[in-house]
């Protein structure tokens, strides 16, 4: 049965290699234009980056069936990095320098995407980072060649904040992973809820180390602190562990929950029946947004795959649109003409229109918010909206300040 | 002045006394045999004097310093040469190579990183495995050589500090029978040539009457005589707690 | 007040969680004297079985219990297929060998499990009659914490009565105080082992099928608890159930209460304990000293010969090759072997502390990482040169080894590699948290190499000559009278002290002598990649390190070098070729340890033999 398995997997592999090939052969008559992808496909992030990856496949498959960009097709060259940055920015010398491809894309965890960014940087290539979501990829540590596509851990907890401040809630207490990623989103938030109501106070905070929380202790020291709302970070097993836990001890009634991402069906839907009610989110109501791009691309995808997308699968189908778009715009693959179209580029995706703003290099892409609500025992998101991405950066001021000047 | 002086030596281990107030003493050059049925604390005051164990009470002075409670390296410093019951070498490496690390160590210079062990200490080296009568192993690996001759190897690693006391844990255990006579003879050598005192333990009454000077007798924790091999063999106390099991003694061995 | 008592039930609940998986560990460890890396990936079968068992038939209470003792019991017998193929064979390997067979199966298990349940986390329902929660002094404790709490009390009766009044526990008991007397007593030693082994698996197993009530079933739940367990092992003393149950307890309930005081420190809090516990009790609360051989004769090294023909025209080939190289291969090709003469170091400097010198370490990523950090920081915090920064990174994996090193020379055997790794994993947590300093996960950016040896082929040859010389260093220093004496307390400590040789003292000179060697290791790998993030300092590297190490060949000087090439080409294409690429690893590693023991030049020799 495993060694069926196992047999499988290696012949569907070769398969997938030999169908990219020969694609890329009969697609068009001049040499395709290679696209370096790197990403964490093994381990725990499968269940993150294999729809990410389906997404990606998806866009480039629709693309070379038109004919491809500049009258050349798209050619994918994807490496696993076994989320290990060093060997990320092995895999992207590898690309450049022996697969010669002529941009590089890709990136899940946030000190990947930083390092190859770097790399692209030191390297002068151009780097679309897909969904790392540091802040820093953009701002401390932009640079020229790095553009980001998904909305940051700061444009994501300001939406949050947002809501938030239309709560009556005073007392705030929040939990977070203990890495940057928790600690930037905090401070996102708490920087963003502030100025919208100085009158907020946060009393309580816990830190449980990543994929570590400890939910019982956790959830009775956050009680301790008697806080009226909680925003959370926590995600994947911790979140599982939380939720739970919260539920037993009654730490979520009669308070209000703010929580980061939870509304993607990455981390929504392994909770099942037990997903929380009411909680305010981010995330990827795939089943009802309205439009027809959505629409087109949710039935490619479903038809494609046999799965339904996840907020991932959405962020690799735009990457791949954003390079076609970026293509299209500088109608080479010089880096320097690649570069300069990706300021201000402006592209339709199934969320709707999207710009590369060239002050910070992120993209415009926002994120639907709501409320969690089970539906036949199920979470998912209801009374969401489309939050503008362009609308949750800070001022221009501010990003200039954030952004060291070249 | 003695080599070694051990004054009112004690070592318990729970509540049993190991060791209950042992003094005796050794002199320069002489052979002394430590004796005493199983559990008499012979190993206990063994290990006390090396300074695996530290005493609870008394004190051990070597040529007058005292040494109570030093570790067993500390003690090496103070010039005893040491073999164990069962036989400690480095088997990862060759004969000579055995005697250069112990020079080297008596040099002061085990932390050198400077020239290669292999070229230095090349003659003293050469006239220790001579004297032991190891010349023909000396570049063989101590993992592929017989008991006997690993026992003569740590006499030669023993003597590199020029050690004024060998402390010598039943240096024939063992062996064959008609190996140990030579074991011993070698022994006799070291203190004939260099001037050495022996300590040690022994069970083969042969070889205690044989080569010790001098006779020490322990039992439970206690001196119970001393002197000459005559002396003890002729001493009603020791026949009455020990001696009976002479004939049952060397029959097991 | 009733916030601590509360708390302190929940922190038994969480103990409860801890001591099942860790007595397993513990049991085993007592019989075969081998520690189990895998225990964690049992604990993780056990609760992906449990997943689908309850899938089954889980609606009712006694369904459930059902699927948890089901799981527990398959477990225990994917235990039985364990020990009877593998650990049988590796019972009498040196134990970093048994560590890292056993991290093999680790690797293996992953891929497997991915393979049959996938990637998602997998949340089970709660467990039906238990899936509330009762008030108590104002605060609601789960039923299913009390629950818990009483299964534990369950299982440590139960082990006691199996232990006092059972032929089979007696024999258990007495082969971890004495593996001699059971041998000599004329038991089969192998159905003993066995049985001890699954006995431990269903253990693990139960531990984790008891998990899923609380959390989902989910990849890194093996690698999570295996460090934890570990640190309870230790503290309690291995071997010991009182011990782990008692040590359970105690990091428990300092983490439910360490979460109110200091939300932000928990996890280097559980590491502090354990140095705490061995440095003032070195074979734990409830241990026994373990026994120390007056040689160690069990698996002899030949002589070191300085230069016999074969090995100096190895070493000559490698340095000829390593110049001449970027000259005829292309771009790509001369950053690999910039990483390559960079991993040869690394795996030299670990090579030296474990052939060189005995001194198990699963911990040398610490060094390394340090001397990573070392210069990313001075890069960052000090904008210094490439030249200046690379200075420093031996400076700071030597002042790493000299503090770490001061504690772990103090111990032996299985408990050194234990505090190494503890050490290794502080050092990554602090890494890891500490965001203000170190730049947490999102690393030090930036620290590229200096103009003049920007170019690959100008980086490379500096890393080159570099690596090639402080290689060559280590080489010397094993021929030296530092290196020899080293080693003489490796072959028999009692010995070396009885000839004057400050043993410990001498092993941490090594440790630090090492731990700068890996770190200048560290700080070119920093400017080769241009980042340093703490993944540098994780046991993964370790591991990488090991791997190589036995790769190459344990007993030769040319073996850690053999293994860098050959690993970091095998790690390089396999990760291109396939997605399985950690079961291959996997794999890989256990081949090594149970057929080539010797490794690639033990492979040469065996080839050479014969052919002559």
């Amino acid at each position: 049965m495993l060694r069926m398995r196992i047999r499988t997997h290696i012949t569907a592999t070769v398969a997938a290699l030999l169908t990219l090939f020969s694609a890329s052969f009969a697609g068009a008559q001049q040499d395709p234009i290679r696209i370096g992808e790197i990403n964490s496909y093994t381990g725990p992030l499968a269940s993150f980056t294999v729809p990410y990856r389906n997404g990606w496949q998806l866009a480039v498959e629709e693309i070379n069936a038109k004919g491809g960009v500049l009258g050349r097709s798209l050619e994918v060259i994807s490496r696993d990095d076994g989320a290990k940055p060093a060997d990320a920015v092995k895999f992207a010398e590898e690309l450049v320098r022996r697969e010669k491809v002529d941009l590089i894309a890709g990136t899940f965890l946030s000190n990947i995407g930083l390092a190859v960014a770097d790399f692209a940087a030191r390297n002068k290539v151009l780097f679309v980072a897909s969904e790392p979501l540091s802040d820093a990829i953009v701002w401390e540590k932009g640079n020229d060649y790095t553009f980001r596509l998904r909305p940051s851990t700061y444009m994501q907890a300001a939406m949050l904040a947002e809501e938030a401040a239309k709560l009556p809630a005073k007392r705030w207490a929040t939990v977070a992973p203990n890495y940057e990623y928790g600690q930037s989103a905090v401070r996102a938030f708490q920087d963003v809820l502030k100025g919208l109501r100085p009158d907020v106070e946060f009393v309580g905070e816990q830190w449980p180390a990543l994929f570590k929380l400890d939910a019982g202790a956790t959830v009775q020291a956050l009680a301790l602190a008697k806080p009226d709302a909680i925003f959370n970070v926590t995600f994947s097993i911790d979140l599982a562990k939380f939720v739970r836990e919260g539920q037993l001890r009654g730490l979520f009634q009669d308070r209000h929950v703010v929580s980061l991402l939870t509304g993607e069906p990455e981390y929504l839907d392994p909770l099942k029946d037990e997903a929380p009610e009411g909680w305010i989110v981010t995330g990827y109501p795939w089943q009802g947004i309205e439009g027809t791009a959505h629409k087109a691309f949710l039935d490619a995808y479903r038809k494609r795959f046999n799965d339904y997308p996840r907020a991932g699968s959405i962020v690799g189908y735009n990457t791949i649109l954003t390079i076609a778009a970026m293509l299209e715009k500088a109608g080479s693959t010089d880096t320097d003409a690649m570069v300069a179209a990706m300021k201000d580029l402006q592209l339709d995706t199934p969320f709707g229109p999207i710009t590369y703003r060239s002050l910070d290099h992120q993209s415009t892409m926002g994120a639907y918010v709501g409320r969690t609500a089970k539906v036949d025992g199920k979470g998912v998101m209801v009374d969401f909206r489309y939050a503008n991405g362009a609308d949750y950066l800070p001022d221009d001021a501010t990003v200039r300040k954030l952004r060291p000047a070249k | 002045m003695s080599v070694l002086a051990v004054e009112n030596l004690s070592k318990a281990f729970g509540g049993v006394q190991a060791v209950g107030g042992v003094s005796f003493a050794v002199a320069s050059g002489e052979r002394v045999a430590l004796i005493g049925p199983n559990g008499a604390g012979k190993t206990t005051l063994f290990n006390c004097i090396n300074g695996q164990l530290r005493p609870d009470g008394g004190r051990i002075r070597m040529s007058g310093q005292d040494v109570t409670g030093k570790t067993p390296h500390r003690i090496w410093r103070h010039g005893v040469g040491r073999t164990f019951q069962i036989t400690a070498t480095f088997t990862s490496m060759t004969v000579a190579e055995n005697i250069q690390v112990a020079l080297a160590s008596a040099d002061g210079a085990a932390t050198g990183l400077g020239r290669r062990l292999g070229t230095r200490y090349r003659a003293e080296a050469e006239a220790l495995i001579d004297l032991v009568g190891l010349a023909s192993r000396t570049e063989n690996s101590a993992a592929e050589l017989p008991y006997g001759d690993l026992k003569r190897l740590e006499l030669a690693v023993a003597m590199t500090n020029d050690p004024s006391l060998l402390l010598m844990d039943e240096p024939t255990a063992g062996m064959a029978a008609d190996a140990r006579g030579g074991m011993m003879d070698l022994v006799d050598v070291m203190v004939a040539e260099r001037g050495v005192a022996v300590l040690f333990t022994e069970h083969d009454m042969d070889v205690v009457f044989g080569h010790a000077d001098r006779v020490i007798v322990l039992d439970r924790g206690q001196v119970i005589a001393e002197g000459t091999p005559d002396e003890i063999r002729a001493d009603a106390r020791v026949r009455a707690v020990y001696l009976g099991t002479f004939d049952a003694q060397e029959a097991a061995v | 007040m009733s916030f601590i008592v509360v708390q302190a039930i929940t922190g038994l609940a969480s103990a409860a969680s801890l001591f099942l998986i860790a007595v397993g560990l513990s049991i085993v460890f007592g019989v075969t004297r081998v520690v189990n890396f895998a225990h964690g990936s049992l604990y993780m079968l056990g609760a992906y079985l449990a997943f689908s068992f309850v899938a089954a038939f889980g609606e009712s209470f006694l369904g459930y219990l059902a699927a948890i003792l089901l799981a527990a019991i398959v477990v225990g017998g994917v235990g039985a297929v364990m020990e009877t193929s593998l650990l049988r064979r590796i019972y009498r390997a040196p134990e970093l060998f048994q560590l890292l067979a056993t991290f093999g199966v680790v690797l293996v298990v992953q891929d497997l499990t991915r393979l049959i349940w996938g990637a998602d986390d997998l949340f089970a329902p709660r467990m039906p009659g238990l899936d509330g929660a009762i008030q108590f002094l104002g605060h609601a404790v789960p039923q299913y914490d009390l629950f818990l709490i009483a299964v534990a009390f369950v299982v440590l009766g139960a082990l006691w009565l199996l232990f006092r009044h059972t032929r089979f526990g007696v024999l258990v008991r007495a082969a971890t105080e004495d593996r001699e007397m059971v041998a000599a007593l004329g038991i089969d030693q192998r159905w003993l082992f066995t049985g001890a082994f699954i006995l431990g698996a269903a253990l693990a197993g139960l531990g984790g099928a008891l998990q899923i009530p609380r959390q989902a079933a989910s990849l890194s739940m093996d690698l999570n608890i295996i460090v934890d367990a570990f640190v309870v092992v230790v503290v309690g003393g291995m071997g010991s159930i009182m011990g782990a149950f008692v040590a359970a307890v105690l990091i428990s309930e300092l983490l439910a209460f360490g979460v109110v005081i200091f939300p932000e420190i928990t996890l280097v809090l559980i590491f502090m304990v354990m140095a705490v516990t061995l440095v003032l009790k070195p074979s734990g609360l409830f241990g026994r000293p373990e026994f120390t051989m007056a040689e160690d004769r069990r698996n002899p090294d030949p002589p070191l010969r300085a230069g016999d023909g074969l090995s100096r025209i190895f070493w000559w080939f490698l340095l000829v090759a390593g110049v001449a190289a970027p000259l005829v291969i292309g771009d790509f090709a001369v950053v690999v072997l910039t990483e390559i003469a960079i991993l040869a170091l690394f795996a030299a400097s670990l090579h030296f502390l474990l052939w060189g010198g005995g001194l198990i370490t699963f911990g040398h990523a610490a060094y390394f990482g340090l001397g990573a950090y070392g210069s990313g920081l001075a890069v960052f915090h000090l904008s210094l040169g490439m030249a200046p920064a690379l200075l420093l990174a031996p400076l700071a994996g030597a002042a790493g080894a000299l503090l770490f090193g001061w504690f772990c020379v103090r111990l032996s055997g299985i408990y050194m590699a234990m505090l190494t790794l503890a050490f290794a994993q502080m050092a990554w947590s602090a890494a890891f948290q500490w965001v203000g300093f170190t730049g947490g996960d999102n690393g030090i950016l930036g620290v590229w190499p200096s103009a003049w040896a920007s170019d690959p082929v100008v980086f490379y040859y500096l890393a080159f000559v570099v690596c090639a010389a402080v290689i060559w260093g280590l080489r010397h220093t094993v021929f030296s009278p530092f290196g020899y004496t080293l080693r003489a307390t490796r072959d028999s400590a009692l010995r070396a002290a009885a000839i004057g040789v400050d043993v410990t003292r001498h092993r941490w000179l090594a440790f630090t002598l090492a731990g700068a060697a890996a770190g200048v290791a560290g700080g070119f790998f920093a400017f080769a990649k241009g980042s340093v993030f703490p993944d540098v300092l994780f046991v993964s590297t370790s591991v990488d390190g090991l791997v190589m190490v036995l790769l190459g060949g344990l007993q030769s000087l040319a073996g850690p070098i053999l293994g860098a090439i050959v690993f970091t080409e095998i790690e390089t294409e396999l990760t291109r070729l396939t997605d399985l690429w950690q079961l291959f690893l996997g794999l890989l590693i256990i081949v090594l340890v149970v057929v080539l023991p010797h490794g690639l030049v033990g492979l040469s020799a065996l080839v050479r033999r014969r052919s002559s």
